[in-house]
């Protein structure tokens, strides 16, 4: 769902940075009061942890293999803002530093991958997990089902901002200047790869990690500001 | 699925990113052109570049902007094979694969059919936009990564007024990526030393969620202890960067050269 340089005009990608930034804003004042002084060196291994689940391969049955973001995992045990922060940072290392993605496309994939992503998994995960024992089958199941509907409405999103570029952007004669399908062709496309690949990754490795910790470190849940305030 | 051949597969590509980021750095200490460039004057005149090669309703400003991306790389004594198997071969053969559909897709003139299928002027073009501005994006990108040292990247971002405290997290980030590639490698090769035979998907599943939960664990950790460290080392709170030098006459140069090309680019496309 990384999206690269050149798929998306400026202008877009101008707009998505203009969404993405009161966001990380937001996020910035939340994380500093979560976790006080801490927050340097907890922030940077978040990302770095979010780096490497980016960069991992999730054996597919079948025998290929795919790559989690572990938006969910993440808004599950640090709350959904430290998710944002966390993901964020790490796709700007990722194309700043090793030039993996795109840098002009960073708004863009840090609103779908670190915001998207991890709310709406985190609001369907708390919605089904409501008032449950951490080591419930009703967690572990309702982080599976949340990570499964965050990345496939993360991947919705993608497809939208491709899918109106033809629309927006294409000379006079009728060529498509950046992404050239339309809406019809890159929302079946997205949600068909993510729906049948990417989703249920997302969430075997999100429900895993949660039934794991519920059951061994149920500490882990209690960074969540959230949880710890049982709201 | 063979044995354990996510594991391998991992390792392997575990090392082969530790080997390209370590090549990378090797370049970036050779003396040639962008090496010596500021890294604020390079950052904002590649990305005057990128911009240019985006905007363009041109194709052949694209095709200039990648040319002279080339000649940039021989100017700073970049491998020219390296860079173009580095460019050509990831990025842009994906972006091929989803250009060739808009080839038949896209409606417009018919210029040619395939086996029935038509292909129009409309899909040619477009397939061709899509990849010129990608692998010149990718090029450009390359360009920065492969000539700048990342603590020196890091500097020019402060320059360019990113807040402090992103760039230190930024740092600290990009460091200790290093320490938990380093820990997971650990962790698949004790995996793979006591395996015998194929597991079942389950099984390897569960493995996975819990190297996870438990990278995690040691992640946060790790944190701890690196806070724990600063507090000793006379941290509190503030965050200082050391004062940055001024740009010299090449740096300054540079920047006039890109931006007069950028603009005559523009003005002409």
């Amino acid at each position: 769902m990384h999206i690269p340089d050149g798929y998306l005009s400026p202008a877009t990608c101008g707009t998505m940075y203009a969404i993405s930034l009161p966001l990380w804003v937001r996020a910035g004042i939340v994380i500093r009061k979560t976790f006080t002084r801490r927050t340097v060196p907890t922030l940077a291994l978040l990302s770095a942890f979010s780096f490497l689940i980016m960069m991992f391969n999730v054996p597919v049955p079948g025998g290929t293999t795919a790559h989690a973001v572990g938006g969910t995992l993440i808004a599950i045990l640090l709350g959904p803002w430290a998710a944002l922060i966390g993901e964020s940072l790490a796709l700007v290392v990722q194309a700043v530093f090793f030039g993996d993605g795109g840098i002009t496309a960073i708004g863009a994939n840090c609103f779908n991958m670190g915001f998207v992503l991890p709310f709406v998994g985190y609001f369907v995960y708390r919605a089904i997990s409501w008032r449950s024992g951490l080591d419930t089958r009703r967690r572990w199941i309702g982080a599976a089902i949340g990570a499964y509907i965050g990345i496939n409405v993360a991947a919705l999103m993608a497809a939208v901002e491709f899918g109106i570029q033809p629309y927006l952007f294409h000379t006079a004669t009728g060529v498509p200047l950046y992404c050239p399908y339309g809406l019809a062709q890159t929302i079946p496309a997205m949600l068909l790869a993510h729906s049948l690949i990417a989703g249920p990754v997302e969430a075997v490795i999100t429900g895993g990690v949660v039934a794991f910790l519920g059951k061994y470190h149920p500490e882990m849940f209690k960074l969540n500001p959230y949880e710890r305030s049982g709201k | 699925m063979s044995v354990n051949s996510f594991v391998d597969k991992n390792l392997r590509e575990g090392t082969a990113w530790i080997e390209r980021t370590l090549a990378a750095e090797a370049v970036a200490s050779k003396s040639g052109l962008l090496q010596a460039i500021d890294p604020r004057a390079k950052l904002i005149g590649l990305l005057a570049m990128l911009v240019v090669a985006l905007v363009t309703h041109d194709i052949w400003v694209i095709v200039v902007v990648y040319g002279i991306s080339l000649a940039l790389a021989v100017a700073s004594r970049i491998n020219l094979a390296a860079f173009l198997r580095r460019v050509w071969l990831f990025v842009p053969v994906f972006t091929a694969a989803i250009a060739v559909p808009a080839l038949f897709l896209t409606p417009g003139d018919r210029v040619a059919s395939i086996g029935g299928l038509a292909i129009t002027e409309q899909g040619l073009w477009g397939a061709a936009f899509l990849v010129s501005r990608v692998a010149t994006a990718v090029s450009i990108s390359t360009l920065l990564v492969l000539t700048t040292k990342w603590h020196r990247l890091l500097g020019a971002l402060r320059a360019l007024r990113v807040p402090a405290f992103v760039v230190i997290v930024l740092t600290m980030c990009y460091r200790y990526i290093f320490v938990l590639v380093r820990l997971l490698r650990e962790f698949l090769l004790v995996r793979k030393s006591r395996v015998i035979g194929a597991l079942p998907w389950r099984d390897n599943v569960r493995f996975l969620a819990r190297t996870a939960g438990i990278m995690l664990i040691r992640s946060l950790k790790l944190a701890e202890d690196v806070y724990l460290a600063m507090i000793a080392r006379g941290f509190d709170g503030q965050i200082k960067l050391a004062a940055v030098h001024p740009l010299r006459c090449l740096d300054y140069g540079w920047i006039v050269v890109t931006f007069g090309l950028v603009g005559a680019l523009l003005w002409k496309g």
